[in-house]
This record gives structure tokens, sequence and C-alpha cells, in this order.
């Protein structure tokens, strides 16, 4: 019963400690690196639209060797805890993520001058059909478990309409770097700093297909 | 060491997309059949214990539909015609377990040695899909499950030249899926046959998704 009780307090003092990896930062705004051929004075309508959100969430800390009283009274607090602050324990791509990523692709199609003008929008009502319009669709976004050290899986639609040419469609889908099964010591915030800037540089290719393209 | 090695992902070069008209055959392997995958620290006893204990569920998975699987193969060819390739269906599925390992390095070349499949056939490029495991995952500590199952599908997509089989695409999508609402409803357990199946179709959708992305 002491051994129990001892369980019972050490499994509470763990799952209050911090974990290796945080999923809570935000991610930093993603930088373009490359060099884009496109220069046009139109306007553009980025029009961002969400789809799947697959999140993992944190294992329990806590290793019960196989001892079935301390797993039923540390998956127990190990639950409550979780309910009490589900956003602590997961990881994922989600509205947050994908509002930093389209902000900066925002920025990256103005830097280059690749548009006059870029206007976030999240719905279709009062566009101007004299304007180009490009719809990124967020299909599915994935984060693997901790077996993958919470890698990112992206799929990203982009549709481009403007009134001069035909409409282009276009899905990408990227990861982050090879799987390792040794912890590499990456963060999270790595993972989706990488698989953003590799998103962004497709997206980035792609507008300028578009654009080479009748 | 190459058996300690991980796969590792690898994208399609544009290179591939330039070469049209170029003759693609499209095999799947033998289908696994759906279970519960018990992971965690569990003894030989534990281990009887708890399938015992998931019989019910294992039933209930043996049953999934997977005729998905061959649509999945369909799938590909149509959009490898609708790009110029000359794609065909390889005629019987794989049993990957009874091919030889190719003892090379698994990050350049297939891990699997295919070429009593390949000889065969006249194609420059062989594209392999492997249903690697389909069910669910439940964790446990001993015979204790430390949490509900969740729904799981994990597909491998890989392409190789068929002069020496060495890599020119991979891509694993493994997806584990939580059950939303009540899991324990047998004998027909909804919400996880619910989950089951959005899991099959965002494996699916990322494994045909990456191999054409951005074409």
């Amino acid at each position: 019963m002491l051994k129990h009780l001892i369980t019972f307090f050490c499994l509470t003092m763990l799952t209050a400690c911090v974990t290796q990896t945080s999923p809570e930062k935000l991610m930093p705004s993603v930088q373009y690196r490359q060099s884009i051929s496109v220069h046009t004075h139109k306007s553009a309508y980025l029009y961002w639209k969400t789809g799947l959100q697959l999140t993992a969430i944190e294992p329990s800390a806590a290793n019960y060797n196989g001892d079935p009283i301390a797993a039923l009274i540390g998956s127990a607090i190990d639950a409550q805890l979780r309910k009490n602050n589900p956003g602590r324990y997961t990881y994922t791509y989600g509205g947050a993520q994908q509002a930093v990523f389209i902000t900066s692709m925002k920025n990256a199609l103005l830097q280059n001058g690749v548009f006059n003008k870029v206007n976030l929008i999240t719905t279709d009502k009062s566009l101007n059909p004299n304007e180009v319009v490009i719809i990124l669709n967020f299909k599915t976004t994935r984060v693997a478990g901790p077996e993958q050290q919470y890698a990112i899986s992206l799929t990203v639609e982009m549709t481009i309409k403007s009134p001069d040419k035909k409409t282009f469609i276009r899905t990408y889908s990227v990861h982050n770097s090879p799987n390792e099964n040794v912890w590499t010591g990456r963060s999270f915030e790595m993972q989706q700093t990488e698989v953003s800037e590799k998103m962004l540089n497709h997206l980035m290719s792609g507008i300028s297909e578009w654009y080479h393209n009748p | 060491m190459t058996g300690c090695a991980t796969q590792k992902n690898m994208e399609l070069s544009d290179n591939f997309w330039q070469q049209k008209n170029q003759k693609i055959v499209v095999a799947k392997s033998k289908a696994p059949k759906p279970e519960v995958m018990q992971v965690g620290n569990q003894g030989l006893i534990d281990y009887a214990i708890n399938t015992q204990m998931a019989k019910p569920i294992n039933e209930r998975l043996e049953k999934v539909d997977t005729s998905w699987y061959p649509a999945l193969q369909r799938a590909f060819t149509q959009k490898l015609a609708a790009h110029g390739m000359q794609p065909s269906i390889y005629p019987t599925d794989l049993n990957i377990k009874k091919l030889p390992s190719s003892n090379k390095d698994i990050n350049k070349y297939a891990a699997t040695d295919y070429s009593t499949v390949i000889a065969p056939v006249n194609a420059n490029t062989f594209l392999i899909i492997q249903l690697d495991s389909l069910g669910a995952i439940r964790k446990y500590s001993g015979f204790i499950p430390t949490g509900a199952p969740e729904a799981h599908c994990s597909i491998t997509g890989e392409l190789v030249d068929t002069k020496d089989q060495h890599l020119l695409w991979r891509y694993k999508a493994d997806v584990t899926i939580p059950v939303q609402g009540e899991w324990d409803q047998p004998p027909a357990y909804t919400n996880l046959n619910n989950a089951l199946q959005l899991a099959i179709t965002t494996a699916q959708q990322e494994v045909i998704d990456n191999f054409f992305s951005g074409h």
C-alpha cells in the first residue's frame, strides 16, 4: 500500500514537470529564401481554407513497469490532467500555425514584388472578379506521434483564378525530413519551421508556373 | 546493420514527370488481416489476456471492407495515364514477406528484392503500394490498457527503377486517429469504425497526393 501511495505521489509530481518539447509555442514567421521571377501590377486575394487537422498527443511520461495498480492510478491522474489542459499535450498544425503560414506567404509575395497588393480573406464574398484569387486549401495537416518526433505532413491544394488565364490547380504534399528512430533533438518548433518553408517554396514555385503558363 | 536502419521517405524528382510515355507497372501487396495492435510493456501472460479481451474488437475488424485497396491501385493507374504515362496493373498481389531482402542501402534501393517480380514485366519503373497495417492500436501496461483503442491505417508507396531497383520515391502514411465519443460499442463498434474509415481515407489520399505533388 505504501509503495502505491509513493508511486501515486511521484506520478503526480512527474506529470507536473516540464517535458522535453512543448506543443504550445507558436510557430515563428516562415522565411522565403529563394527568388521568384514574377512581377505584376495586379492585386491578389489570398483565400485561406482549412481542412482536416490530425493531431498528436504527448504520451504519458510515466513508466509503470508493468505494475497494474500504478498503471490504474497513473492513467487516471494523467487523464484528468489532460482533460484540464488539452493544449499542453496536443501537437497540431492547426489554425494558429496556418495563420502564421499564410501571413508569411502574403509577406513573401509583397516583399518579392509578385503582386501590387495582397489581401488575406477567409470568405469569397465581395471578391473583385478582375483580380487574382489564390485559394489555399489546407486539405490535411497531420502531426505524427513521438515515435516519429512529431513529424508533420502537410497537403495543400492551391487554386489560382485569374480573368486572363485558365484556372490553375495543384496539390502539394510535404513532410519533415527523413524519420529517425533516435531522438535527434529536434523540437516541434523546428519541425514546423522546416515543413512550412518546404511548403512555401512549393507554393511560390507554383505561382511562378501559373504566371509563365498561358 | 541494414536491419537496424530506418526506411526514410524520398520525394519524387521532377525528372520523372519529364519522361512521358514511360511504362509503369503498379503492384500492391497482399492486404494484412485487420486487427488490434497491442503495444506497450506486456509479458507473455499479459499479451494472452489482452488478446482475449480484444477478441470482440478483432472479430469486428475482420469484417472491415478492404475493397478500397484495389481501388487505390486503380486510382494510381488512372492518374498516371492522365499524366501521359503508360501504366498497367500487376495481376497478382505481392506476398512481400516471402520475397528476399535486397541487402542494399534501404534509403537508395527498395528494401525488398523484387527481381523475380520485375524480370518478366516490360516496364521502366515499378510502383508498389503496400498496406502495412490496418485496424486499431491500443497501449497496455501489463494487462491494463492505458488508453482507448485508436483507429490506425499505414500505407507505404515505393517507386523503383526496373534496371537496378534503385529508389525513385517512397512515402509512408502512418495514420492514427482517436475515436470520437464512446469506443466500446459491441458488436458493431460504430465510432471506432468511423475513425477507421477516416484513417483509411486520410492514408490513401496522403500517399496519392505525395506522389503527384505539384503535378
